[in-house]
């Protein structure tokens, strides 16, 4: 802090300045009274001061509203208690019920006499009202009677209603639906309500693959339920108009069930029937003396029939002729069979006669035949009509197709190896006019159409092991390919045959078995020279050679001893050299990426690590293309079965193609 | 009142009792009467910010009890 002399010398020079003094604090407060500077022109609030003064009025202004506010609530919250506190304790007005009713008290004589006055009047009071009920009744009666309901709908069957009183309401409908009123039992409509809710609950599937008839009923689950209704008339009896009405429009004509069109029986076949099979049991004892004639067919004829191949020429022909069952047919097995065109011409007779048979229909005759169906409502040209809620849907292909199905079902197709040669040796020209002569008969069923044998799989199982031989060998005369599944070494060949893996030549196996044979050798006798020099040594100590030797005398000689055991050994050692050494020196590069480099890239290679200085982006790309390339076609071979072809046609696209050869 | 010190840092320094409402311009005259160099040549001014201004009061800058403010030499430009 300054000083007051200090002070004094600056308010000296802010004087001199024409500024305020500053305030001295050791001096007296300034004598007389301190006057407001005169207000020249300026507005008002414009300097620091008047605006901090003008600030603080703000404040105290604002202090002295808050003040007044909090007054006022105060006097209004004391209002406020008393005004409660009187109310509080106001006493109640009116009457209490302890309070007599009229001012005067009633003795018991008066209250008497007046008890009679006051029956009579609650007796009018109540006949007037009785009256007044009664007209209304009577006003009510008269404006609706059953009349009134006459053309109303009732919407409910006849039979719903049960016997006794019946409430019907006024249908709940829209307002701006400006149909005819309709009248309803709120119970029957529950009923029915309720019915339907325990149909939808038993989900019931629409269409029900097994069910036994197929009616073809499943469209009929989109039908709209006719609505049932009646009116009254005039006497409240019922005419069933509506119900009618609507059924009228909504049925369907007569449902016709066209299955009589159909025949009974599925059109014949124009081959014959498929033989009934008859097996005869193998005699055990027989010897199989002729089981060489049917070794071809081993696998394609039954078991039994190839054992029965060892009976005599009668007895295998009695079960040939039954069991091979050509079925005998009726006027035409007489003629023979030689070619395509016979055999064509025996159908089409055979086509004719089964027309015939049929019954040749006109639509006359359809006609008639449905109108006696309905006539006599028996016969099954017109459907029952009591039923008619399943639709009635009569031809569709649903049922065709399932019947397809179904057919398909009772007959599953047994799956046959296919036989690789079939031998039918006949000698009579016509095999259905078959004898049992025949004793050559070697026949491949047709179809194996038999059920209560295992003799068909018997046959399958001997194909397969026949199959088991051929295997080598697949059905297109090709060798079969090796497949991974059967090992390393399968796989090995694989990829020996695929070219993936080199084999190397022979001629690197001898020469590396060669150097190993060598190493061991030169290692064999190098442990064999130690251990001579070892012996030899022992011995010299032990027969007192070196007795009498000086210590310079004794390393002399240990050094010459050494150096002509040494001498030896390295002739021994040029010796096996000589002999048997066979250097195999081959320099070979590698790229970075592991690939064998030809000489010539090689020396690229070398050339570029002694520059410094390698080839452009174009090039190095180039080359890059032609590894990936080298690379997928590699894959590409060990996938494909075709190398030898593939690489044919590379070498094809590389010799007259008109591109540039790349190195 | 605030005693605001101002200092030229090459020897020459001052401490002036003044108001906060006083300008710019009253009190560079009265730090000319003290350190005896003309009012015109004086530049007030706080470290590293601009030049005070001679029409603005101390009270403007935010000059309170204490401070300290360069003084430089004004040059006129």
């Amino acid at each position: 802090m300054a000083s007051a002399a200090e002070l004094e010398e600056a308010n000296r020079i802010r004087v001199s300045l024409g500024m305020q003094p500053l305030p001295v604090p050791g001096a007296a407060p300034v004598s007389g009274p301190i006057f407001k500077e005169a207000d020249d022109g300026e507005e008002p609030a414009s300097t620091i001061e008047s605006r901090s003064a003008q600030g603080f009025d703000n404040w105290q202004k604002l202090e002295a509203e808050k003040a007044a506010k909090a007054k006022r609530a105060a006097k209004k919250e004391a209002i406020r208690k008393e005004v409660e506190k009187a109310a509080r304790f106001a006493k109640l007005e009116g009457k209490g019920l302890a309070d007599s009713e009229e001012e005067e008290e009633l003795d018991a004589l008066t209250w008497l006499k007046q008890q009679k006055k006051r029956q009579r009047k609650l007796e009018k009071e109540r006949a007037k009202r009785e009256a007044a009920e009664e007209a209304e009744r009577k006003k009510q009666q008269v404006d609706y009677t059953a009349a009134d309901l006459a053309g109303v709908k009732v919407g409910h069957e006849l039979g719903e209603f049960d016997d006794g009183e019946q409430i019907l309401t006024l249908k709940d409908t829209a307002v701006d639906v400006s149909d005819e009123d309709e009248l309803e039992n709120a119970d029957l409509r529950e009923k029915e309500r309720r019915e339907e809710r325990l149909k939808l609950k038993k989900k019931k599937p629409a269409y029900n693959p097994n069910e036994a008839d197929e009616t073809g009923a499943i469209l009929a689950q989109y039908d709209e339920e006719a609505k049932k209704r009646f009116t009254l008339d005039k006497q409240g009896g019922a005419q069933e108009s509506v119900g009618l009405l609507s059924e009228g429009s909504n049925a369907k004509g007569v449902p016709v069930n066209l299955d009589i069109l159909m025949e009974d029986a599925p059109p014949p076949s124009d081959y014959m029937d498929a033989p009934t099979f008859k097996m005869r049991k193998s005699k055990k004892g027989k010897p199989k003396t002729a089981r060489k004639r049917v070794a071809d067919d081993e696998g394609l004829l039954p078991a039994d029939s190839a054992a029965a191949g060892g009976r005599d020429a009668d007895t295998a022909m009695e079960g040939a002729g039954s069991t091979a069952g050509r079925p005998t047919k009726r006027g035409i097995s007489d003629t023979d069979f030689l070619d395509d065109d016979e055999l064509q011409a025996q159908l089409a007779r055979h086509r004719q006669a089964a027309m015939k048979r049929k019954k040749v229909l006109r639509p006359e005759d359809i006609a008639k035949q449905i109108r006696e169906g309905s006539a006599a409502d028996s016969l099954p040209g017109v459907m029952d009509h009591g039923d008619d809620n399943e639709g009635g849907m009569v031809i569709n292909d649903m049922k065709d197709f399932l019947e397809n199905i179904q057919k398909e079902k009772e007959q599953p197709v047994v799956r046959k190896p296919k036989p690789k040669k079939v031998v039918v040796e006949v000698n009579s020209p016509s095999p259905y006019a078959m004898t049992p002569k025949d004793d050559a008969m070697d026949v491949d069923q047709g179809s194996p159409a038999v059920d209560d044998t295992g003799a068909p799989m018997q046959s399958v199982s001997a194909l397969l092991a026949a199959d088991a031989n051929a295997e080598e060998m697949s059905n297109t005369g090709l060798k079969n390919e090796h497949t991974f599944n059967k090992g390393l070494g399968a796989t090995l060949a694989i990829l020996k045959d695929y070219g993936v893996l080199d084999t190397a030549d022979t001629r690197t196996h001898e020469a590396h078995r060669a150097r190993q044979r060598f190493l061991a050798e030169k290692a064999k006798r190098a442990e064999e020279a130690d251990r001579n020099a070892r012996t030899q040594r022992e011995e010299d100590r032990r027969n007192g050679k070196l007795d009498h030797m000086t210590a310079h005398q004794r390393e002399e000689h240990a050094r010459k001893e050494n150096e002509r055991r040494e001498k030896e050994e390295s002739q021994e050692m040029a010796r096996i050299f000589e002999k048997n050494y066979k250097p195999n020196v081959e320099i070979t590069y590698h790229d970075e990426l592991g690939r064998d480099m030809n000489p010539k890239e090689a020396f690229k290679h070398l050339s570029h690590a002694f520059h410094g200085k390698t080839s452009g982006k174009g090039k190095t790309d180039k080359k890059m293309k032609k590894i990936t390339e080298e690379r997928r076609q590699l894959a590409e071979s060990t996938l494909s079965s075709i190398k030898s072809a593939n690489d044919a046609k590379r070498q094809k696209g590389a010799g007259t193609g008109p591109g540039v050869r790349l190195q | 009142m605030i005693i605001v010190s101002v200092n030229d840092r090459l020897g020459t320094k001052a401490k002036v009792p003044c108001f906060p409402s006083d300008t710019v311009k009253m009190f560079k005259m009265q730090v000319a009467a003290m350190i005896g160099r003309q009012p015109h040549e004086i530049m007030l001014k706080r470290q590293s910010e601009r030049p005070f201004k001679d029409m603005l009061t101390l009270e403007d800058y935010s000059v309170s009890d204490g401070v300290q403010l360069d003084l430089e030499l004004d040059t006129g430009d």
